[in-house]
């Protein structure tokens, strides 16, 4: 695996456990680069030509190659392994964390640094946040094992790193390096002063936009409290300067037209229908008139063959991310209307998986993020 | 190893999904990915093990746990395993289709089958 940087609030693992975190993510990158091609070429060689002999026609739509492609032995395998590497990322992690949590503890609350952390206890964590485990680590991302607990966002920190194979580089905030890369392409002499992340987990992608934006005001706002005292700690130890709050994206305590600019990394596809009614009527309420909003989130649906569609879609059955397969079909452009934009400023970019310098992190070079922007 | 001061959970909430229709199946393929997670792990160990005693006379446990692979050996190490889950993972090459269990390849012509076993017996006998 490539190696992650070690910032000093990383859950530094121990000969055996690094070992074991090498071999899932090489492990992963085996299904993926090896085991996972079989699926196409079986779905052509075997699971398609057994359905056009039966139908007298090819599937109309990925539901279709659903019903033949789950009963397939091949891809019964390949999603039995894909499933287990999924499962022992957080136990191969979490073994790390649980062995050293006083002591990250304690680093925490002894780092200086920059930025604020509000903790709210009553905060009331919704449904689709707690009706499965997100990714399937265990707890959750709003899970909180004691007090002052940060293990969710210890876990989410290394973990995510072998989940993306390293994907977004050593730093583990690629997703930030490419929307902020995105925004100063499209829109270089904007003026920005303050800027709200939402749904920021451990602040990866809005720590690296306070370090390119050093004179901007950054604020974050989650609902994992041990996500955001860590993504707090970290920041402190990168040298960002971001406030984060534990808050609803749904309903926050801003004031109205508080920002210049709201943006999120890959958070909608982890809400609702409902909430992301509310999250965007949310974003209209607290950007300046002028102000703009950037949500960097997976691929929708449109545009892919009933069998990409289909293998698209594994992660919202067997990994927890429920609400992605509605979303892969929702029409944002009219969410956003709804919640009070201007369809004309309204716009879905394609953008590129690089960053900086030209890196591709991604091995497909040409996989694109869709970014939903719109002005207020 | 002491037992850690605070616990945490190990088990994700949400249904798990079954692949196969015996879900003993599943349940086998977690075995065996674990298994080949740990035999990695020896792996691993005693290549450092190997490593250090290369430089060193003796070692101790802490000289093991405080190992930490350069980026060069690192690499060897991701090639080493590559080849590894090569092996173990040998996957059979796409079928156009799957014969039930207990199904065999065709059987060599039954005719030619008798006329060796003729010549056999003809050249003991004689």
């Amino acid at each position: 695996m490539i190696p992650q940087v070690m910032h000093p609030m990383f859950a530094k693992p121990v000969h055996d456990e690094a070992a074991r975190q090498g071999f899932v993510n090489d492990f992963r990158v085996h299904l993926a680069s090896q085991i996972f091609p079989g699926n196409i070429q079986g779905y052509f060689k075997r699971v398609l030509p057994a359905f056009v002999k039966e139908n007298k026609r090819e599937p109309k739509d990925r539901h279709e190659v659903r019903r033949v492609m789950t009963k397939d032995p091949y891809y019964q395998l390949w999603s039995a392994m894909q499933r287990s590497s999924q499962e022992m990322i957080w136990d191969s992690v979490i073994d790390s964390v649980e062995r050293q949590l006083p002591d990250l503890i304690a680093k925490a609350a002894a780092l200086k640094g920059k930025g604020s952390l509000t903790i709210d206890p009553k905060l009331e964590i919704p449904r689709y946040n707690t009706a499965a485990d997100i990714h399937l680590q265990p707890g959750a991302y709003h899970g909180e094992a004691g007090q002052n607990d940060l293990s969710a966002g210890a876990i989410y920190d290394r973990g995510t790193f072998i989940y993306s194979m390293g994907a977004l580089g050593e730093h583990n905030d690629g997703l930030g390096r490419i929307l902020h890369g995105f925004f100063r392409k499209q829109w270089p002499d904007r003026k920005i002063e303050r800027v709200l992340d939402m749904g920021c987990t451990i602040g990866g992608s809005v720590s690296y936009w306070s370090q390119k934006e050093p004179n901007v005001e950054f604020h974050a706002v989650d609902l994992g409290a041990a996500c955001l005292r860590y993504g707090h700690a970290r920041a402190k130890a990168v040298g960002a300067n971001v406030h984060f709050s534990q808050q609803n994206a749904e309903k926050t305590n801003f004031p109205d037209a508080s920002f210049d600019l709201v943006t999120s990394h890959i958070l909608l596809h982890e809400t609702s229908r409902p909430a992301i009614h509310n999250i965007m009527k949310e974003c209209h309420r607290l950007l300046k008139p002028g102000g703009l909003m950037l949500h960097l989130d997976l691929p929708q649906a449109a545009g892919q063959s009933p069998l990409e569609g289909f293998l698209w879609e594994w992660e919202v059955y067997n990994n927890n991310e429920h609400f992605y397969g509605q979303l892969r079909e929702l029409d944002v452009a009219e969410v956003c209307a709804k919640a009070g934009f201007d369809k004309a400023t309204f716009k879905i970019h394609q953008v590129s998986s690089t960053w900086d310098d030209g890196q591709t992190p991604y091995s497909d070079e040409n996989f694109t993020f869709p970014v939903y922007t719109a002005e207020k | 190893m002491s037992e850690p001061q605070i616990k945490l959970p190990r088990q994700s909430k949400g249904k798990r999904p079954y692949f196969f229709d015996d879900p003993a199946i599943d349940q086998m393929m977690t075995f065996l990915v674990e298994l080949t997670a740990e035999v990695s792990v020896v792996y691993d160990r005693l290549d450092t093990v190997e490593r250090l005693l290369e430089t060193k006379g003796t070692i101790s446990r802490a000289d093991i746990e405080a190992y930490r692979p350069s980026d060069a050996i690192e690499s060897e190490r991701v090639a080493r395993r590559d080849g590894y889950l090569k092996r173990v993972f040998r996957m059979h090459p796409p079928q156009a289709t799957y014969g039930k269990g207990g199904t065999t390849a065709k059987p060599a012509p039954a005719k030619k089958k008798r006329r060796r076993r003729r010549r056999q017996r003809s050249a003991a006998s004689g």
